[in-house]
């Protein structure tokens, strides 16, 4: 590919710039120095290559001047086809690249036009400065190889050997055959958890065998309980025997007894207790009789001593009389000076009230006097009737007499007569009305005719109403005061009328005739008063008369029961005699009632008594019979016999008993006379011994029992500490973690072990397939730039230095070359890298920025001569501020090329 | 006439889970008890199902190191069945053969280990009916490389003839060939359902005549064993084909899954990618704790900040902090496949250095033996004293490894 024209909107210092006539072979572009040479080999990088990213540390090339990041560049293909390369830095879709019938997008495409050729080998190869030439100085080793070699690899600033250093340090850290590495330490963890693997392993192998042990204790658990248990049982049996050693002697003993004791027949059951209970009662029978004895002789004295007034009992009807009285005596004597006092009061009342009525009244009188209701009536009749005559009498009075004191008043200050004005507008409305019919007739207006008519009509109307008023004013006064005075006579006559009857009506019932009606009512009322007074005067007189008589027949009483009491006089007060009366009256009551009550008393005692003495006799019998039925002579000889009887039961009930518990512990039958006979044959002694030799060894078993209780228990933990444990699956998950941190660890060390191999491969391949054609391209050039001074490049294939020989066959190295010589064999180096590299791909613009400042003139036209020859098969443009360069290569034939 | 019982196989108590180089010490008590959680589950089916009997087809233990511990949890579930009246029919595998060591542990009353010399046939009475005979016999030592099928004949015809075999059937890959058959040697046993053990995974090999039946494992292991894991709850019918249902019984699923980060720019968008994913197949397990093995893959910018040091273990930091107390719980296991923004294509195309090595590497891959890179891997792969804990390398092993170095070289040399 061949580059046509650069078109720059915007990069660096250019702005809108254009590069054209750049053509095949030799170009030269001149310009002095902050020209922008550097600028545009970078902008042609960037074209091809895509621009640096934001974020990289380089020079971005802002455009300084305006204009976008980017622009165009036209070149043309092997085939001759032009092609125009559109980018710029803010699309990241990649470059455009138009041909005039095509246009396609993205770096891939572009790749496939510049041959798959990288930035880095562009940079390297095919654009570079004089400073990217000297950058290479005091290398050995790795870093030419880098350089020199990483120029044909394609790898630009990335070291081989490093990266190859880099891998081979990850391998050893991962493993190494002796020394500390991840795979090392790994697999020492790993042994460790084997070990602990392995002895949790055989600890498992020990449960089955303390599962035997365990099973083994536990048959011989179970043998020494048994063991035990049979000695419990002879412990308990001997232990028996020691306990029953003297029961059983005490049962024999009391069967030797009752087998010689008397025999006694026919003795009652409870015989000795019927025999005491007889006693018994006939004891207590005697001390009853004793006693009730002593009961009748006390109510005999007590008896005796009661006195009773039978006299006065006999007088029991008057006494409880009296006793009836009593209350009512005492409030007749308590009341009788009151009601006297109050008759007193009551008949001096009516006196005053006699009095009071004037003369000739009496008591007869007033109890033949009374006003009935008739009477009442017509008293009220005259009243209202004398009182409405004389107010009808008084007013018309008063009337007549203002009426006489109006007039007088009047007179005084008379009417006012009618003001002559008044007088004459009748006459004047008339003549005008007149007037008016006249003119009204003669002129024929009906209008005056009118009005004269309403005139004469309203002065007539007026003239006879002022002289009707006057005239009637003087008439109406003279009838009014007739009227009054005769109204007034009329009263005075109806008044006096009415008063000559009501004196009649008065004198008819022989009352004082000046009386007024009022004073006859109330004359009534006080006749009303007296008269109840009178009656209230009576009935005091007969309750006074009731009292007398009651008061004289309790006296008679009281007289007559006081002989039958001793010592009584009667008192003046009648009441205290009678109480005295009654007191006595009760107390020979009591006494009476005490003396029939022992009485009582007494038979009942001698009753009992005779019941008693016939049961002391019964006692005596049935005692008698008793002792007679049991062969007893008597009382003593029936308790001997008694006393045998109830020892033969007592060991009777001692043998039952002690057989009973005996039999309860060794059990019933066979066993129990052999018990029997083994104690009748041996010793509590010889037992005893027996008893403790059994202790002795139960203990001795118990102590083994312990012992091998102790012994299981130990194994079970044992057991359940190996059931429970999860160390063999912890040490297991350890392993596998392990073993997969090796296989990740040695997956991991093959990859880079392989990455080394492969490195090494492809290193040994490059420098035998491409490097020594690269040499063989670079000496020859080299050989021509240095004419025949340095006539071979070689690099021995263990070594990584570089050498060249001159022609005397002296052999040289990078660091005993001179500047110039060094650049010169760089650049021989970067023809035949060029040279090799285009055997397999497209041809592409070699830019070169000022690197020949450094040649002499000679080796500078030699090497103009093969700039000149390398430009026949592909682009090449030399850039420089240089003007003895820009002729030079004019003068070869070079293309010159200005920018716009 | 019906037979109801739970056919389950590969218990593994208390074995380790594989596959992971560190674990939080949560995750590794649920990862420790998940196999006998399992094995509790299908005690509780049994109970809840009321089954006549379960049969267990071997590998109850992981290895013949089984520990005491797991013995005894197994026992314990055992006396729970047999007290409820069912029945446990048991044979050994190639993990548990019957010349390992075995705690002297009395079985509970209706338990029966097969024997390892000759076929045992043991009938299932209910009231005086047989309803079934259960056929079986265990491996004797852990290699048995004998046809054990063909010796399994049917010797009755009332009730149903069960075979209980730990066998590959088909020499099925991935798993080793013990007692090899075949299906024809199955069938010709004349049983009504062949209860098989030995692979983890659930397969009806047949449907009927006989039904030809692998449970598959109570609970996966590790990272190899995705999916649902658990046991078959069978009823034969007289006259109808086989009832199988497949229950799941695992407490922890584990489950593969790539995370395509493709076009990620920053690592909040990787973290909210795997973050999203997780979360999706957290969902799709339901109740069930889950144990992801997510790939990191496609081109990314941030592939090489995600190969930088502890970068993923500080990812896998930041995805446990966000699915922390969550119930049922979710962990993470992530692993790096990404490559960085570099065209693959181009770079082969190219004519230096790195061309050439892309060359050198596909050239390698295209190889069948690897004899040259064996050789350098010999120091740590035959050579080192820790060798036991690492298998043999495979072919698809070593391509992997290739494809990691080949990754690993471009990291360096585009960067």
């Amino acid at each position: 590919m061949e580059i046509r024209e650069i078109q720059i909107d915007g990069f660096g210092i250019f702005s809108t710039k254009k590069v054209k006539g750049v053509s095949s072979g030799l170009n030269i572009i001149y310009g002095p120095n902050e020209f922008g040479k550097t600028t545009l080999l970078e902008f042609i990088r960037c074209m091809l290559f895509g621009f640096p990213k934001k974020n990289q540390k380089v020079n971005q090339y802002p455009p300084v001047n305006g204009g976008r990041l980017g622009g165009v560049l036209k070149c043309a293909l092997a085939s001759g086809q032009i092609i125009s390369v559109d980018r710029q830095a803010d699309k990241k879709d990649g470059p455009i690249i138009r041909t005039e019938s095509t246009e396609n997008q993205g770096q891939s495409y572009l790749d496939s036009l510049l041959g798959y050729a990288t930035r880095e080998v562009f940079k390297n190869l095919y654009a570079f400065t004089i400073d990217e030439l000297h950058d290479i100085q005091s290398l050995r080793g790795e870093e030419i190889k880098s350089r020199i070699y990483g120029v044909g690899m394609g790898l630009g600033e990335i070291s081989l050997g490093k990266i190859e250093q880099e891998i081979e340090k990850t391998c050893t850290e991962i493993f190494r055959p002796r020394g500390q590495s991840r795979m090392g330490l790994v697999l020492s963890e790993m042994n460790e958890v084997e070990k602990e693997v392995i002895k949790v392993q055989a600890n498992l192998g020990k449960f089955n065998e303390l599962n035997n042990t365990s099973s083994k204790m536990n048959g011989e658990k179970a043998i020494k309980i048994r063991e035990i248990d049979d000695l419990e049982l002879t412990k308990k049996l001997l232990e028996t025997r020691q306990e029953l050693f003297p029961v059983v002697m005490e049962m024999l003993s009391a069967i030797e007894e009752v087998g010689q004791m008397e025999v006694v027949l026919k003795f009652p059951e409870n015989g000795m207790r019927r025999l005491s209970s007889m006693q018994l009662d006939r004891k207590n029978l005697l001390e009853q009789l004793k006693e009730e004895q002593q009961n009748h002789d006390e109510l005999k004295v007590k008896l005796r001593s009661i006195l009773v007034n039978d006299e006065l009992l006999g007088r029991e009807g008057d006494v409880l009389f009296l006793q009836q009285s009593l209350k009512e005596i005492q409030s007749v004597i308590k009341d009788e000076v009151k009601v006297k006092n109050e008759r007193q009061h009551i008949i001096a009342q009516i006196m005053v009230d006699l009095d009071g009525m004037g003369p000739g009244w009496t008591e007869d009188r007033i109890n033949k006097f009374e006003l009935s209701e008739l009477e009442k009536k017509e008293i009220q009749q005259f009243y209202s009737h004398l009182s409405e005559s004389r107010q009808n009498e008084t007013s018309t009075k008063d009337k007549l007499n203002l009426h006489r004191e109006q007039k007088e008043a009047n007179k005084l200050d008379p009417k006012p007569p009618l003001s002559p004005w008044r007088r004459a507008l009748p006459y004047g409305l008339v003549c005008v009305g007149v007037v008016g019919i006249v003119v009204g007739g003669i002129l024929v207006d009906y209008i005056y005719l009118g009005l004269g008519l309403s005139m004469v009509g309203l002065g007539a109307f007026l003239g006879n109403k002022i002289l009707v008023e006057v005239t009637m004013e003087q008439k109406v006064e003279d009838k009014l005061e007739a009227s009054l005075v005769k109204l007034f006579k009329d009263a005075t006559e109806k008044r006096e009328r009415i008063f000559g009857e009501w004196s009649i009506w008065l004198s008819e019932r022989g009352l004082d005739q000046h009386l007024s009606p009022l004073a006859t009512e109330k004359l009534g009322d006080k006749v009303c008063g007296i008269k109840i007074r009178m009656i209230q005067k009576e009935s005091i007189d007969e309750r006074l008369r009731s009292m007398s008589k009651t008061i004289e027949e309790v006296s008679r009483r009281v007289e007559k029961i006081a002989p039958s009491l001793k010592n009584f006089v009667v008192d003046i007060d009648i009441p205290t005699s009678i109480q005295v009366i009654c007191r006595h009256f009760d107390e020979a009551r009591i006494s009476r009632g005490k003396r029939e009550n022992l009485e009582v008393q007494c038979r009942g005692l001698i009753e009992k008594i005779k019941v008693l003495n016939r049961k002391i006799e019964e006692k005596n019998c049935e005692l008698s019979d008793f002792l007679r039925s049991v062969d007893a002579v008597d009382e003593d000889s029936f308790i001997e016999k008694n006393k045998t009887v109830e020892r033969k039961k007592h060991l009777d009930r001692i043998i039952v008993e002690k057989k009973g518990y005996i039999q309860s512990r060794v059990g019933l039958g066979v066993v129990y006379n052999e018990f029997i006979e083994y104690v009748k044959s041996s010793s509590p002694e010889e037992n005893h011994q027996r008893l403790n030799s059994a202790l002795k060894r139960l203990s001795e078993l118990n102590a083994e029992k312990d012992e091998l209780f102790q012994t299981i228990g130990e194994t079970r933990t044992r057991i359940d500490y190996l059931s429970t444990n999860e160390d063999m699956s912890k040490q297991k998950t350890a392993l596998e973690i392990g073993r997969q941190k090796i296989k990740e660890f040695g997956r991991e060390w093959a990859a880079n072990k392989i990455a080394l191999c492969m490195l090494d491969k492809a290193r040994k391949k490059y420098e035998k397939e491409r490097q020594p054609a690269v040499i063989k391209k670079a000496e020859e050039i080299f050989t021509h730039v240095t004419q025949g001074d340095y006539s071979r490049i070689f690099k021995p294939m263990d070594s990584d230095d570089i050498f060249i020989v001159d022609e005397n066959e002296r052999v040289k190295g990078l660091l005993e070359m001179s500047r110039g010589t060094r650049e010169q064999l760089y650049l021989a180096l970067r023809f035949g890298l060029i040279a090799e590299h285009e055997k397999r791909s497209e041809p592409l613009p070699l830019i070169m920025d000022d690197i020949f400042v450094n040649f002499d003139d000679d080796r500078n036209n030699q090497i103009l001569d093969r700039v000149r020859e390398f430009s026949k098969k592909r682009q090449v443009i030399v850039l420089t501020c240089h003007k003895r360069t820009l002729d030079a290569y004019s003068s070869r034939g070079a293309n010159t090329v200005t920018i716009l | 006439m019906t037979f109801k019982f739970i056919h389950c196989s590969d218990l593994h108590i208390d074995s380790p889970f594989k596959g992971l180089s560190s674990v939080e010490h949560p995750l590794a008590e649920v990862l420790r008890k998940s196999t006998y959680q399992a094995f509790q589950n299908i005690v509780d089916l049994a109970l809840k199902e009321k089954v006549e009997a379960i049969l267990i087809a071997g590998d109850i233990y992981d290895g013949s190191d089984k520990s005491l511990e797991a013995q005894l949890k197994f026992r314990r579930g055992l006396q729970k069945l047999s007290d409820a009246g069912i029945y446990i029919f048991i044979v050994h595998g190639n993990h548990d053969p019957l010349d390992s060591w075995s705690a002297s542990l009395e079985w509970p009353e209706r338990v029966h280990v097969f024997s390892g010399d000759r076929v045992e046939c043991i009938p299932i009475e209910n009231n005086g009916i047989v309803k079934a005979y259960i056929h079986g016999i265990s491996y004797p030592k852990r290699e048995v490389r004998e046809n054990l099928a063909q010796k399994f004949s049917r010797n009755n015809d009332d009730g149903f003839s069960v075979g209980l075999l730990h066998s590959n059937v088909g020499n099925q890959s991935g798993h080793d060939n013990y007692a090899p058959c075949s299906i024809g040697d199955l069938i010709a046993g004349g049983m009504d359902y062949w209860a098989l053990g030995h692979i983890h995974r659930f397969q009806v090999l047949r449907e009927s005549n006989p039904a030809i039946v692998y449970s598959g494992n109570t609970q996966a292991r590790h990272m190899g064993e995705t999916g649902e894991k658990g046991c078959c709850l069978v009823t034969l019918n007289k006259n109808a084909d086989p009832l199988i249902q497949f229950i799941s019984t695992d407490t922890i699923r584990y489950i593969h899954g790539d995370v395509d980060l493709s076009g990620t720019t920053s690592l909040e968008e990787v973290i909210h990618a795997v973050c999203s994913k997780c979360e999706y197949f957290a969902d799709q397990t339901k109740q069930k704790d889950v144990f992801l093995h997510l790939l990191l893959k496609g081109r990314t910018q941030v592939h090489s900040e995600l190969q930088r040091g502890d970068a993923i273990k500080e990812l896998q930091g930041e995805i446990r902090t966000y699915f922390h107390g969550r119930t049922p719980s979710t962990w993470v296991n992530i692993k790096l496949n990404t490559a960085g923004i570099y065209d693959i294509e181009s770079l082969r195309e190219g004519k230096d250095f790195v061309s050439d090595l892309i060359a050198l590497f596909e050239s390698m891959e295209a190889e069948e033996s690897f004899v040259d890179l064996k050789q350098a891997l010999k120091p740590v792969f035959e050579t080192w004293q820790g060798k036991k804990y690492l298998n043999d390398l495979s072919d698809k092993e070593i391509k992997d490894i290739l494809s990691h170095a080949k990754s690993l070289c471009l990291d360096k040399l585009l960067k």
